[in-house]
């Protein structure tokens, strides 16, 4: 009997081991929407899921580091950026990693994923617009928990275009004034006027509370340049930055601020024996916007020139400002505006028009304004003033159309299509709440889910002619990728999605895909 | 280890402890039945027992930490005894038609749900070798076929997947089998026996079928992931009760 019980312990000795990431608990990023592509981030197995939409589709497990914390695609998403904290090695199984930045490249047969150490567990990525260069940085959260010290203001710059080095990524701490970054944005790449080196580059314009710091991020080992915004006593937060990379310009909107800043980064003088030292220098000036600006635009018109649109709901105008010249004309509002729609949407088509809206006081009419000609002193500037019957809480523009859709309740049931080239509005009715919503790529259709009902929602805005397509599922979150395929995840933790080709695809065109977040789990 | 085994475990201990009791009062001789008692060995037995199987693959191990607990039912007919030189009586060799079944449960993810379950009918032979006359050294080996389920649940949605399929199983144990008579030349006994065995099942290619999914023709055509296969095989440890007669 004694024998008998000695076997147990070399019984279990039998037992195959498990792998310690069959213990974590799972948190699962995403669906994040490509180009042809919908990616998902298993926090516990450490993988990229990419689910291909192509005809068959195909599900594709890509490993990466050890618990990710954040995932941003590139502009072109070609790319998928993730975050791993890494871990230390304190039980089984564990072992030590350093945080890094992993660029994956998502296409099939796509180049392995490349991993940048970027030495602090960021929790945010900003990506310049040409997928070329990587900001990680602390949200404004803040770092987690573990670990000793942390430093909010450090920034990770990671040159994508190369293999991980020495010099590469750089980290840098920034100057502070007891503030933290609440956000960054990178500039698309501009040559600085005058400078000795012509080459185009991209500028991190990190916002905090009351600053604004401007960073060479093509290259991050120069002097970063601060820009105090509180000299008039006030509190000022940055919001929002547009530029004008022709002139080497950028607008920021900021709350609390009176005007729109203007930040023109010219050429300065390199101090021979300061090998970090900046060429340029950012020159200020506020534009006569005037009563706080609660929206900004931009635009360049038929001739390339470049219009900034500032609304100001304190003065019930829109302030139109020549980013060349800094020449501003102001259009009275009937209405205090805080949003502005430009159509056409698409950024590579002159704005012809401008829709603005009362958000803030959910007034029951919007505004169109003419952008052509604005500048000209013969043509009279006013706005038109469209009725829609109800209180707009949500404005957005279609793609590729002048087409807006207006939502005009909290519960998102209620809502209108605004034609902008006919000032009509087009109620739309018998819709459930519109939780999630996607406009093809052409703006042919409208898409529409709520998690209530196993159905998606088809508007075809040439017409406005509704059709549905009855799912198997409930759909959680629905996306219209670019290549016309509609991808609507179902919200299952094990993984189910349906894949429809089309907008006018039918069920039997359409394909479900079922378990693909656990595929391969068995495998060694 | 489950409790049902060690009931049986706990059983074993008794009848060993009776069966030494039998023989110091003038039972059967230590050394070996007498010559002739082969006629008085019994010829049919039915057995019942419980078993626990350390599952030996990794893929087993991503659904569960646990042993697999089953349990079984044989029917064994003696075929012929074989003379074995030494001073050992002849071995008896059976042939037995057994049906055992087992299940899992485990956790993964600290969010899923697995159950396991499988079962299995198989046919094969049996020896037993007498060392003393309550006492008999076994060994077998079975071959059958069975079916083997997966299930993966979703705590939180209680959305679950499905899959099932048909297994070869191939199995092979050694023990000690406790057989005291109750009377002198009765071939009736009790059995009480445990086994270290191994058992080995072919793989089952798991595929994430949705287990609440309506029938094809009402649904939107589907593809299943793969999750890769289950492989059941470890060593097992059984413990059993019956009788011979």
């Amino acid at each position: 009997m004694r024998r008998t019980l000695a076997l147990l312990p070399l019984l279990v000795a039998c037992t195959a081991e498990r792998d310690p990431a069959f213990d974590r608990a799972r948190v699962v990023t995403g669906p994040v929407p490509l180009k042809d592509q919908v990616a998902y981030v298993d926090g516990a197995l450490d993988r990229v899921v990419v689910v291909d939409v192509a005809t068959p589709p195909a599900v594709r497990a890509i490993p990466i580091g050890r618990a990710p914390i954040w995932a941003s695609p590139t502009r072109d998403r070609d790319r998928l950026l993730v975050i791993t904290r890494g871990e230390e090695a304190l039980a089984r199984g564990q072992v030590d990693e350093e945080p890094h930045l992993w660029n994956v490249d998502v296409a099939p047969g796509g180049a392995a994923p490349v991993a940048y150490e970027i030495g602090s567990p960021f929790d945010r990525i900003a990506v310049s617009d040409d997928g070329t260069l990587a900001i990680a940085h602390f949200s404004a959260s803040g770092p987690d928990a573990e670990g000793f010290f942390r430093n909010p203001n450090e920034l990770a710059f990671v040159d994508l275009t190369r293999p991980p080095g020495p010099d590469n990524p750089v980290l840098k701490t920034l100057r502070s004034f007891s503030s933290t970054p609440e956000a960054i944005v990178l500039s698309p790449p501009m040559a600085i006027p005058g400078a000795e080196d012509p080459t185009p580059r991209v500028l991190a314009f990190v916002l905090a509370q009351n600053r604004i710091t401007v960073v060479d991020a093509t290259h991050p080992t120069r002097d970063e340049v601060t820009i105090r915004l509180d000299q008039a006593g006030a509190s000022v937060r940055p919001r929002e930055v547009v530029f004008a990379p022709n002139t080497a310009t950028a607008y920021v909107r900021s709350d609390g601020a009176r005007d729109v800043l203007e930040v023109v980064i010219g050429a300065d003088e390199v101090a021979p024996d300061n090998p970090s030292a900046n060429d340029y220098r950012p020159v200020l000036a506020e534009l006569g916007a005037g009563g706080g600006p609660a929206d900004i635009a931009v635009y360049d018109d038929v001739t390339g020139r470049r219009f900034v649109l500032a609304a100001t709901p304190g003065t019930r105008e829109v302030v139109v400002i020549d980013a060349d010249t800094a020449e501003f004309t102001r259009v009275a509002t009937p209405d205090p505006i805080d949003r502005i729609v430009l159509f056409p949407a698409d950024s590579d088509e002159p704005a012809r028009k401008a829709v603005l809206a009362s958000i803030g006081s959910q007034l029951s009419r919007v505004h169109v304004l003419e952008l052509e000609g604005i500048d000209e002193d013969l043509i009279p500037r006013a706005v038109e003033s469209i009725e829609v019957g109800e209180p707009v809480m949500a404005i957005e523009p279609v793609p590729g159309r002048e087409l807006a859709m207006l939502v005009h309740d909290d519960q998102r049931t209620v809502l209108g299509l605004l034609d902008v080239a006919y000032g009509s509005v087009s109620p739309l009715q018998g819709v459930g709440r519109l939780d999630d919503y996607a406009f093809t790529p052409g703006g042919d259709f409208l898409v529409a889910a709520t998690p209530d009902l196993a159905r998606l929602g088809f508007l075809q805005l040439d017409n406005l002619h509704p059709t549905d397509l009855r799912l198997d599922d409930v759909p959680a979150r629905v996306f219209a990728l670019p290549g016309g395929s509609i991808f609507v995840d179902h919200g299952d933790p094990l993984g189910r999605a349906t894949l429809i080709p089309s907008a006018e695809a039918t069920r039997d065109d359409s394909v479900v895909l079922s378990g693909f977040l656990l595929a391969g789990m068995l495998e060694d | 280890m489950r409790a049902s085994s060690l009931v049986a475990l706990g059983l074993a201990a008794g009848a060993l402890a009776h069966a030494s009791a039998a023989s110091a009062d003038g039972g059967p001789s230590d050394t070996g039945p007498a010559a002739g008692a082969v006629d008085a060995e019994p010829r049919w037995g039915v057995r019942l027992w419980s078993s626990e199987r350390w599952l030996g693959d990794a893929s087993m191990a991503a659904l569960t930490t646990d042993t697999l607990g089953g349990g079984g039912v044989a029917v064994e007919r003696r075929l012929l005894a074989l003379p074995v030189p030494g001073p050992f009586d002849d071995l008896a060799v059976s042939a037995e038609l057994s049906f055992d079944a087992g299940s899992v449960d485990g956790t993964t993810f600290q969010q899923l749900d697995n159950h396991v379950s499988t079962w299995a009918i198989s046919a094969g032979a049996r020896a037993r070798l007498p060392v003393l006359s309550w006492l008999q050294v076994q060994g077998r080996a079975a071959l059958g076929a069975g079916r083997t389920t997966v299930r993966i649940a979703d705590q939180m949605t209680g959305g679950a997947i499905e899959d099932r399929a048909a297994t070869a199983v191939a199995s092979s144990g050694v023990g000690l089998a406790v057989m005291p008579t109750l009377r002198r030349g009765s071939r009736f006994r009790f059995v009480l026996d445990a086994e270290l065995g191994y058992q080995t099942t072919t793989s089952t290619g798991v595929r994430a079928y949705p287990e609440d999914r309506p029938a094809p023709e009402l649904t939107i055509p589907a593809s299943y992931a793969t999750l890769g296969d289950v492989d059941l095989d470890g060593w097992t440890l059984r413990f059993g009760a019956g009788v011979a007669f």
